[in-house]
């Protein structure tokens, strides 16, 4: 498992752990069930502080990805990855929605919005 | 969610009150929250030593109270020395002792005296066994004494001024031994340093002490996060808020302000420069740009 | 307390190899001289001295502060030390009895006088530095010693002066008489001097558990 933080880039460094760690569970680096590792161990690897680690644990498990059972550790939450995949599906469906209504209203054609999709996929 | 009134704070002071000539601890209350890293700064002569000396019972009090883990001076002295490994700024060996010698000593004076982790700490420091005191570094003698320190299985480390005069490297080989002594959650960690880089990184909290009274008690990530310098020109200044102005600094060229609002001045349109600042910088500018 | 007496012995072990060439060559000196008097008086002041030796070890490595911060009460830091002094002392005093039969084995004497002299001289010492230790507690070794000089100064000064006044005054005092004295109550002298002693360091002692707890460091 890798995670690399910026002290540059303006993100708190918590959000910039919290969405690795998500990005993972999603793409499916991190499968439900799996261990996570331990605040203190996180801190202690990246120099960070506690409070740091913690934070992005917590928010995490608000947003349902892991849970924390004390004494053992964190885990990825199970069934999560599915209802994450609905949610992402739906969020694309809905971004899509927009630039295909507004794509026939322009008269674009199927074959030139699937030619856009491409180009932007592989950018 | 960790609920608060389970939380365990191994140090508390509440008004502590200790007067000399020309100083005094004014009133300083602050908690250390167990399982952190907490930095104690401020500039020389701010009473961090001083405060920390109080912590150790080693001056009587004026006034306010002192416990460490919950437990109070006047009743368990023994047994709360027993779990503090402390660090101050001079190694306290005479220059004809030995790393064996020393062994013998502490282990005659601490209970969980563990002869196994003094040495594993002396071969991982590299320290020389026939060597007597006089020919170790400054360097050394400071692995040295964190080696004792962490050798009877201590749960609070108190480290007074105790990197300054090590090199940078020297001094993240130790950062390292604090980010394993904090895997342990009972553990917890008080630095008082005037090198604040050092725990830039690592500080969970920091407390920063100035003319004997303490300023603040934050979260390093809140600091980090909300506060910034704003950099401008002497007109901007002019129009610039006051309330969340926390010191300023004027050059030839410009104005310098430090903002505790960082976050909603940068949702705003402005014309001047807004950027990230440092622990170090924040009580630069508290102390010598107008303290607020 | 073990782990302070022995932190001093540890510290005074290089003194210690010092000391004994220093006295090595006293009883040269003593031998030659076919007294053995002055090396056992030098033999028992450094085994008295050495304490303030110890001492300033521990000032200058600044380990009182140390040793505070550790789980040691503040008695017990007063305790350790007079414990090494009677100990180190005691010790001294038998190598300077040993000393002195075996230089009197070898050039006759007076041995009752020499453990008598001793046992007197021996029993000053204990009184100044009872005296003294307490004052290094109070002031540290640094500045102490200019008190400590002021303690051996003073009586001196004073005995010096009376002997003078008493000379003066016309009165003599005549030695045979003196020495009836002791003969005849020798017994209760060495008895009364016993106590006297054991008061004094009894009551230093004290004095210094006192001075540390009130001591801030």
């Amino acid at each position: 498992m890798e995670i690399i933080i910026s002290n540059t880039n303006g993100k708190p460094i918590y959000e910039q752990i919290t969405a690795q760690i998500k990005g993972m569970i999603m793409k499916g680096t991190l499968d439900q069930g799996d261990a996570l590792p331990s605040i203190r161990l996180l801190a202690k690897e990246l120099r960070i502080s506690v409070i740091t680690t913690k934070r992005s644990y917590d928010d995490l498990e608000k947003e349902g990805f892991i849970i924390t059972i004390p004494g053992k550790g964190s885990f990825v939450s199970e069934k999560n990855k599915e209802f994450v995949r609905e949610e992402q599906l739906r969020k694309v469906e809905e971004n899509l929605q927009i630039a295909v209504e507004y794509g026939k209203n322009s008269g674009i054609l199927l074959e030139e919005m699937q030619q856009i999709l491409k180009m932007l996929y592989e950018e | 969610m960790e609920n608060p009134s389970e939380v365990n704070y191994t140090i508390e002071l509440n008004n502590v009150v200790k007067k000399y000539k020309d100083f005094s601890l004014d009133h300083v209350s602050f908690k250390v929250p167990k399982g952190n890293i907490v930095g104690f700064i401020g500039e020389n002569g701010a009473g961090k030593t001083t405060t920390i000396k109080a912590l150790m019972n080693l001056i009587f009090l004026d006034e306010g109270q002192i416990r460490v883990f919950g437990l109070s001076y006047k009743e368990n002295e023994k047994e709360i020395k027993e779990q503090i490994g402390i660090v101050y700024d001079e190694s306290c060996f005479h220059e004809t002792l030995q790393v064996s010698d020393i062994n013998k000593i502490m282990s005659n004076i601490y209970k969980n005296w563990d002869q196994k982790v003094f040495y594993s700490y002396i071969e991982k420091f590299n320290l020389p066994d026939k060597k007597v005191m006089k020919e170790f570094s400054r360097g050394m003698k400071m692995k040295l004494s964190i080696a004792v320190a962490l050798s009877h299985h201590a749960r609070l480390l108190i480290l007074d001024e105790a990197t300054s005069g090590l090199d940078p490297i020297v001094r993240d080989e130790i950062l390292d031994i604090f980010m394993e002594f904090i895997q342990d959650e009972d553990h917890t960690i008080l630095v008082s340093s005037h090198i604040i880089s050092d725990l830039e990184k690592i500080a969970d909290y920091i407390i920063f002490i100035h003319k004997g009274k303490i300023v603040f008690n934050r979260s390093k990530d809140e600091l980090i996060y909300n506060f910034g310098i704003a950099r401008m020109s002497e007109a901007e200044f002019e129009n610039f808020p006051k309330e969340n102005q926390q010191g300023v600094r004027k050059n030839k060229f410009g104005v310098e302000v430090l903002v505790n609002n960082k976050q909603e001045l940068m949702q705003q349109k402005h014309e001047y420069v807004l950027d990230n600042t440092t622990i170090e910088e924040i009580i630069l500018f508290m102390v010598k740009g107008e303290l607020k | 307390m073990k782990g302070l007496i022995l932190k001093d012995f540890y510290n005074l072990k290089k003194y210690g190899r010092q000391i004994t060439i220093i006295l090595g060559v006293f009883l040269i000196f003593g031998i030659m001289m076919k007294s053995s008097l002055y090396i056992c008086f030098m033999i028992m002041l450094y085994g008295t001295m050495t304490i303030i030796t110890a001492m300033s070890y521990d000032e200058k490595a600044g380990f009182d502060k140390f040793a505070l911060s550790m789980p040691i009460k503040r008695e017990d830091l007063v305790k350790s030390k007079y414990a090494v002094w009677l100990i180190i002392m005691f010790s001294a005093l038998l190598v300077s009895f040993v000393t002195g039969l075996v230089i009197n084995l070898f050039v006759g004497g007076n041995y009752i006088e020499m453990i008598i002299s001793m046992l007197a001289v021996e029993s000053v010492y204990i009184i100044l530095f009872s005296i003294v230790i307490p004052i290094f507690f109070k002031f540290g070794v640094e500045k102490g010693r200019m008190y400590m000089m002021a303690v051996f100064i003073i009586p001196s000064i004073l005995g010096a002066v009376a002997a003078g006044v008493i000379n003066k005054a016309g009165i003599s005092i005549n030695e045979n008489q003196i020495n009836q004295i002791i003969e005849n109550d020798m017994y209760l002298i060495i008895a009364g001097a016993v106590i006297f002693v054991i008061l004094a360091v009894y009551v230093s002692f004290r004095v210094s558990v006192r001075i540390i707890l009130k001591k801030e460091f």
